[in-house]
């Protein structure tokens, strides 16, 4: 304000100083495009192996003498599977970046478990089938996939992550793993797969986010 | 000539002087609510056993994400539709350091003694708080934009936006603390909470810490015809601002199934912008502009000789 001409000399520091750190800010978004992240000082959550844990509902403590996964909904025979049924099929390794929408990523995770559809083809879905309905043992989270998303050799049920069994908080004792998609297909805790006939869209599909969930190709949340 | 001070004020005068105007209150309530809104949500969902415990997380994201809107466009519609002069002393004073408060930076005494430094309305410790909240709220807005938006750019762009978000918030939590601190528990610094909660301090209390301000005159009642029109332009503005929002969106074509994105749509569904995605984005483009036209006459006619506080 000219009201008042200030009574000493002074300097314009404050309307400065707020640019130069808008400014540096901006530059540091920019910089993203370039460089790798150089990762949080403290993190916005509990971080596990490079991952920040979310939950919808409590994370489930799962006793793996009594786990049974459930493969059923439109098939010509629905099937159960014990924990140690799982582990003695034929594992597979996956490794590939992982993305979380909210933006941070986690360069070379590997998973090991078995190939969904290896579960999925021998409950022989029926002709109506057209996609998977998967749920968890928080009882809240849900996720989809379509039978030809679900069919890719790399789609695993995971329950392993880099040489270990899987944490609680990382989903133990199994995790959907569709590599090449956002972190919230990734769902932990899965003791349902259900073949149906249409795709019904997972937890966070319902709160807006995309339903097909490719990096990149997605529409918007 | 002299410019009149508090200086001469002596130990045993009780009188009040004002410090902060209606406005200057409402600004900062507006921005300190929302703000504890953002933390809290913000913590709750992002702190995983905080979120194990709490749960909601569609419902406290879209907690945060309204509570943001408010938090970058409130105090500012605040300042426009209210006493734009006050504040732009305030922030005119914010953005003058004299070499006394440099001083002052270098040693700061929360409890002046005849060494100190002299001091204007602000010290240079508040200064720089201000500077740092004015910064923030542009860092979360824009960072939080592409935390919203995040399949809209480039996935570094959006790793870098959440490690800003994310620190910051660290670094708000601390200096909010702080500010906190000296506001209501420091004994040196707490008579000032009075001054943004009920306007005045004591003329003794501010001959000691800000001896160079010169008070402000008190303000005049607040008639009922000036507080409807205040809230209008509250309104009105928010309108704007929520234009302005989905018009970038539009821009980015963000999907509007998001809860949050869903209602700024309603609420920016003015005839002639509904129905736009069957229309293309030109139509809402040409009908958003003729809007914002349209509420910036309104605001500049309803601003005309209007002044919440009373002048000098």
């Amino acid at each position: 304000m000219s009201d008042h001409p200030a009574p000493f000399p002074s300097h314009r520091i404050g309307r400065a100083a707020f640019l130069g750190l808008a400014a540096l800010t901006t530059g540091a978004l920019l910089a993203g495009r370039k460089l790798p992240s150089a990762g949080s000082l403290l993190g916005g959550g509990s971080n596990v192996d490079g991952f920040t844990i979310y939950t919808i509902a409590n994370i489930p403590e799962v006793d793996p003498a009594s786990f049974q996964l459930h493969v059923g909904g439109l098939v010509d025979e629905p099937r159960t599977y014990s924990y140690h049924d799982l582990l003695a099929m034929p594992a597979v390794h996956e490794t590939r970046y992982f993305q979380c929408v909210t933006g941070w990523s986690v360069p070379h995770p590997r998973w090991t478990g078995v190939r969904l559809w290896d579960l999925v083809a021998a409950s022989r879905p029926i002709s109506d089938a057209r996609a998977l309905h998967v749920r968890c043992l928080d009882q809240a989270y849900t996720e989809s996939l379509t039978l030809d998303q679900a069919r890719q050799a790399d789609v695993l049920l995971a329950y392993g992550l880099n040489g270990h069994p899987l944490s609680r908080d990382q989903g133990f004792p199994l995790r959907l793993v569709v590599p090449g998609m956002y972190g919230y297909k990734f769902a932990k805790w899965v003791n349902h797969v259900e073949v149906v006939d249409r795709v019904m869209p997972g937890y966070w599909e319902q709160n807006g986010y995309d339903v097909n969930a490719y990096i990149g190709h997605s529409n918007g949340v | 000539m002299s410019t009149p001070t508090l200086a001469t004020v002596t130990a045993s005068d009780r009188r009040w002087v004002l410090r902060f105007t209606r406005t200057e209150r409402v600004a900062h309530w507006l921005q300190a609510l929302t703000f504890l809104s953002l933390m809290l949500t913000g913590l709750a969902i992002s702190l995983a056993p905080v979120e194990a415990l709490i749960g909601h997380r569609s419902l406290l994201r879209e907690a945060h994400l309204a509570s943001a809107l408010f938090f970058v466009f409130g105090p500012t519609l605040v300042a426009l539709a209210g006493n734009r002069r006050a504040v732009a002393a305030d922030a005119e004073d914010v953005d003058r350091w004299t070499d006394d408060d440099l001083h002052w930076l270098a040693r700061p005494q929360l409890e002046p003694g005849p060494s100190t430094p002299p001091t204007g309305k602000f010290n240079a410790g508040q200064k720089l708080n201000a500077i740092f909240v004015a910064y923030s709220t542009f860092a979360f807005g824009l960072t939080g934009l592409i935390l919203w938006q995040n399949r809209r750019f480039p996935t570094g762009v959006v790793s870098q936006a959440n490690v800003i978000h994310t620190d910051l918030a660290y670094i708000a939590l601390a200096v909010f603390l702080g500010h906190v601190y000296l506001a209501a528990v420091h004994r040196a610094t707490r008579p000032a909470l009075h001054g943004m909660v009920f306007g005045t301090v004591r003329r003794e209390w501010a001959a000691r810490h800000h001896v160079l301000w010169q008070g402000a005159p008190f303000e005049s009642r607040l008639t009922a015809a000036a507080a409807v029109r205040a809230a209008f332009l509250f309104l009105v503005g928010s309108e704007v601002a929520l234009l302005l929002v989905r018009a970038l969106f539009e821009a980015l074509g963000a999907n509007p199934t998001d809860a949050v994105t869903g209602f700024v749509y309603a609420l920016t569904a003015l005839p002639a912008t509904i129905g736009h995605h069957a229309t293309g984005v030109g139509a809402f483009d040409l009908a958003a502009l003729f809007w914002a036209g349209l509420i910036g006459a309104l605001w500049i006619g309803l601003r005309r000789g209007q002044d919440v506080v009373a002048r000098p």
